[in-house]
């Protein structure tokens, strides 16, 4: 079942709503847990036993790790100084084997799936080189949705480890909160400490959450099924065959690329968002505006913000907290100049952050790639920042103008495009030729003469797709000037509220790409 | 009365006061809360109503307004009933792509005066039979349904089976879904003009193609297909589902069902057939499979399919349709519509066209073979 179907809506959601609204306040979280587990096994039987595994490991491990801390809390009361730190010591060996343990077995099914046929590739490679053996290469079929929940269960672990939070204690909430039905294939990948009060408070039917979720909901649809599904069928024309397209084709299709993944990564979250919204439930926020970012790391920090959190938290600061960086720290204060001294291990922390983002994306030297060039982007403009500023200052450009600013965007803009490109095509050599293909061959009859037209998408697509653009392009502007269009809109006077509403119903009934005649587009993102 | 009487009893007074304004606020609030309830139900199906009032239109703006893709109708070979006059079609086939390819009507029309007509898409689920059923039963009043079984095995996964079918289901039952696209190419001036339905297939929904691209060398036995999956003798959930819907469908307007299986060279397979067969002996069905009786149609791959064994062309739907004629002539009391004048021309003057363009193709397809 996807999120993006009759079966959703029709089947599951308008069953569980209901359900939800009439339990007693108390027992609502259970209708969550019933239908998160039943989602899951309707979604793949597989998945079901994986996050069983999952939540086994987070519900032990937490469990043990608050044992400990709360043992070590008891017994320092009556210790001196020095017991008290031989005893911490202890303490913190314990933890960390738990949560050692805890993350690798969390860990160890995603890695088993997602990464043998990498890693054999890999080892292939290099026995080949010295003329050893060769492992026969085994894929396995990815269960939905395990790299974002594998990536909540172990934040759930590491917090606990923190003393963030004390564990739970009932395993079926902790079974809910790592596979809440809303946020299992797609995210966004939710904090214990800000989901699991919401998910076990029980909310009762409100006008405001009903009407604010179903808004939610239907901007959701709109981006995915009107502009995202009728971007696809040019892209993937293009893409499989761009030597056969010329300059400007090539081109377009990439901009469509970037439109269609973005409506929809960010449509399905809005519909999700949307449904958890109906059960009064806040759902973390997983874009900001990205595309008015003046920076590749804006950008990343505007784009996929739970994953981006997510590293920052459990990756980038252990990391820059391990012995070895700060070694490395320790030597770069030494022997470099303040500047650099500052730069090498954040670097070195930020390279395995964005190898691991990579890596998450997929198990491909493409995908690795792909985390490595928005790494070197960031580390040329950390590196080259103090001669901007001494070539501004010289120069008497203001950095911050707004002329400036709208070219930086436009800059990332081009940078992100690229990226994109990287991302959808198949292989690194592909994304060069594709990007090379766009300076070749332009010629304007392509549009002219319709050809651009007849890969897929054809004019009345490209019409619906600018107008859904346009008009996503002006709730954003809003919103970046702090008016929430969709949010003023459900709560707003009735003759704003419902002509907005019906029109957004209507337009997604009427311009939708579903139904007879469009197939099926998988969400890019559920395939991670 | 003492002074400390009429403080108790100014006192009580108070209180008694109070206890009215609060009974009093307690009413009020009740009541506003039951109008705010009633503002906000009403308010609520408002929404509803005006929105489905919109839809409504909608809807009929966007409905085809002729039976014709060019309006926007889905599988318009299949939907080519509607111009046939009422209740004139006494035999109805419904199936996929074996069903257009292997029953001719204009063929039965000629030799033995039976009105049938063929309402098939290639890949069909059962549900869109069942509906397909359903939408001819508007307006004709068969007699016999031939249903063509290749269908009940689609080569497609459990998921998809059942997401296409609720699918399916939705999209039949709320006509909008369906007919959503059709503002790519509906003119505005004819969002509100009357529906229609007037496109006939002269061929009664037969894909005629007398093309010959042989597979093997004879005569040849094919009771097993190549194909590897499928063919386990297994139909899904949800084709089950809508099959029984469908023979029941049936069987609540009188109508006799004929299930056919057609041989071919990918998904013919003996488990499919005896699963067809147990279905059948179940609910008394009468069951024609051609893969186990190759003799009744004496097919010759060498000739009679289009393309290398997959689909039968013109001559090998001949002999199908051949036969089912003179079994439904020997078995149904099935009237010779020859007899009717009006329609006899309606239907002859087809059948010309239908056997002139043959001609003209085999003619075709002739000096194509004597180019040098």
């Amino acid at each position: 079942m996807t999120y993006i179907s009759y079966l959703y809506f029709f089947g599951f959601v308008a069953v569980v709503y209901p359900l939800y609204l009439v339990c007693p306040k108390k027992q609502k979280w259970m209708v969550l847990f019933a239908g998160s587990c039943l989602f899951s096994i309707i979604l793949d039987g597989f998945l079901a036993v994986c996050l069983l595994v999952t939540s086994l490991a987070a519900f032990f491990c937490g469990k043990l790790l608050t044992k400990l801390q709360e043992g070590f809390n008891t017994a320092k009361k009556d210790l001196s100084k020095d017991e008290k730190k031989q005893l911490k010591a202890k303490v913190t060996k314990k933890k960390k084997a738990v949560v050692a343990s805890g993350t690798i077995i969390s860990l160890s099914s995603l890695v088993v799936l997602k990464y043998t046929g990498f890693f054999e590739g890999i080892f292939n490679s290099v026995s080949g080189i010295f003329g050893g053996i060769q492992l026969p290469l085994i894929t396995f079929a990815l269960p939905l949705g395990i790299s974002y929940y594998t990536l909540q269960a172990i934040g759930y672990i590491v917090d606990t480890y923190r003393g963030k939070y004390k564990a739970e204690t009932n395993f079926a909430k902790l079974v809910l909160f790592i596979s809440f039905f809303p946020q299992i294939t797609e995210g966004p990948i939710g904090r214990y400490d800000k989901l699991m009060p919401q998910l076990v408070e029980g909310h009762k039917y409100t006008n405001e959450n009903f009407t604010g979720g179903a808004t939610l909901i239907f901007w959701g649809l709109f981006k995915k099924l009107v502009i995202s599904d009728r971007a696809s069928y040019m892209v993937a024309e293009v893409f499989d065959n761009y030597t056969k397209y010329g300059g400007v084709i090539v081109f377009t299709a990439t901009i469509l690329y970037t439109i269609q993944l973005y409506t929809d990564f960010s449509g399905c979250i809005d519909v999700m968002s949307g449904t958890a919204r109906m059960f009064g439930i806040k759902l973390e926020s997983n874009f900001r505006q990205p595309f008015f970012s003046k920076s590749v790391g804006e950008f990343w920090r505007r784009w996929h913000i739970t994953l981006g959190t997510w590293f920052k938290d459990y990756v980038f600061y252990p990391v820059s907290l391990s012995a070895p960086v700060m070694n490395l720290s320790k030597a770069s204060t030494k022997h470099m100049s303040k500047f650099m001294a500052g730069v090498v291990p954040s670097a070195f922390a930020l390279f395995v952050v964005w190898l691991g983002t990579g890596l998450w994306h997929g198990a491909s030297m493409k995908y690795v790639m792909y985390g490595l060039y928005y790494f070197i982007i960031m580390l040329i403009g950390t590196l080259l920042e103090p001669v901007f500023v001494k070539l501004s200052s010289k120069l008497r450009i203001d950095r911050k103008g707004k002329i400036m600013s709208f070219l930086a965007v436009v800059r990332t803009l081009i940078l992100v495009n690229i990226g994109m490109t990287m991302f959808r095509a198949d292989s690194l050599e592909e994304c060069g030729a594709i990007v090379s293909r766009c300076f070749v061959n332009i010629n304007i009859n392509d549009i002219v003469y319709g050809t651009i037209f007849s890969l897929g998408t054809d004019k009345h697509d490209f019409l619906a797709i600018l107008i859904g653009v346009l008009i996503m392009l002006i709730v954003a502007v809003m919103k970046e000037k702090g008016t929430d269009v969709l949010s003023g809109v459900a709560n707003g006077k009735i003759y704003i509220k419902w002509p907005v509403m019906m029109g957004l119903i209507i337009a997604v009934f009427v311009f939708g790409a579903y139904g007879p005649g469009y197939g099926f587009v998988e969400n890019i993102y559920a395939q991670f | 009365m003492s002074k400390e009487k009429i403080a108790d009893h100014e006192k009580n007074n108070e209180l008694t006061e109070k206890k009215d304004t609060a009974e009093i606020k307690t009413e009020k609030k009740t009541k506003n809360k039951f109008l705010f309830y009633t503002a906000r139900t009403v308010r609520g199906i408002s929404f509803f109503v005006i929105l489905g009032i919109l839809l409504t239109v909608i809807n009929y703006a966007l409905h085809p307004k002729n039976n014709k893709k060019e309006f926007g109708m889905k599988d318009q070979n299949a939907h080519a009933f509607y111009a046939e006059p009422e209740n004139t079609i006494d035999t109805l086939i419904i199936g996929n792509s074996e069903a257009y390819s292997s029953f001719s009507p204009l063929e039965m029309w000629h030799e033995y005066g039976i009105t049938s007509y063929v309402s098939a898409q290639g890949a069909i689920i059962m549900s869109e039979a069942y509906y397909i059923l359903k939408e001819a039963l508007k307006t004709q009043d068969p007699k016999i349904v031939i249903f063509e079984t290749d269908a009940l095995f689609p080569h497609k996964s459990d998921q998809t089976l059942r997401d296409r079918t609720i699918s399916n289901v939705i999209e039949n039952e709320i006509s909008l879904l369906k007919y959503h696209d059709t503002w790519k190419i509906q003119k505005p001036a004819n969002f509100f003009s009357p529906i229609e339905y007037k496109w006939k297939s002269y061929s009664r929904g037969q894909m005629d193609d007398p093309k010959i691209e042989a597979y093997g060398s004879n005569f040849m036995d094919i009771s097993e297909g190549k194909d590897e999956e499928y063919k386990d003798g297994k139909i899904n959930f949800w084709i089950l589902k809508y099959l029984d819907k469908f023979v029941d469908l049936c069987k609540e307007n009188n109508i006799s069902v004929i299930f056919v299986t057609i041989p071919n060279t990918l998904t013919t397979s003996r488990l499919n057939s005896q699963a067809v067969k147990d279905y059948c002996s179940g609910k008394s069905i009468t069951y024609l499979d051609f893969s186990e009786h190759p003799e009744y149609i004496n097919i010759d791959w060498t000739t009679d399919t289009r393309d290398g064994g997959v689909h039968m062309n013109t001559y090998g739907a001949k002999k199908v349709s051949d036969f089912l004629g003179q079994y439904i002539t020997d078995n149904y009391d099935i009237p010779d519509r020859r007899k009717d004048e009006k329609l006899a021309k309606r239907w002859d003057s087809d059948y010309r066209r239908y056997s002139n363009r043959i001609q003209k193709m085999e003619k075709e397809m002739l000096e194509e073979n004597d180019m040098p």
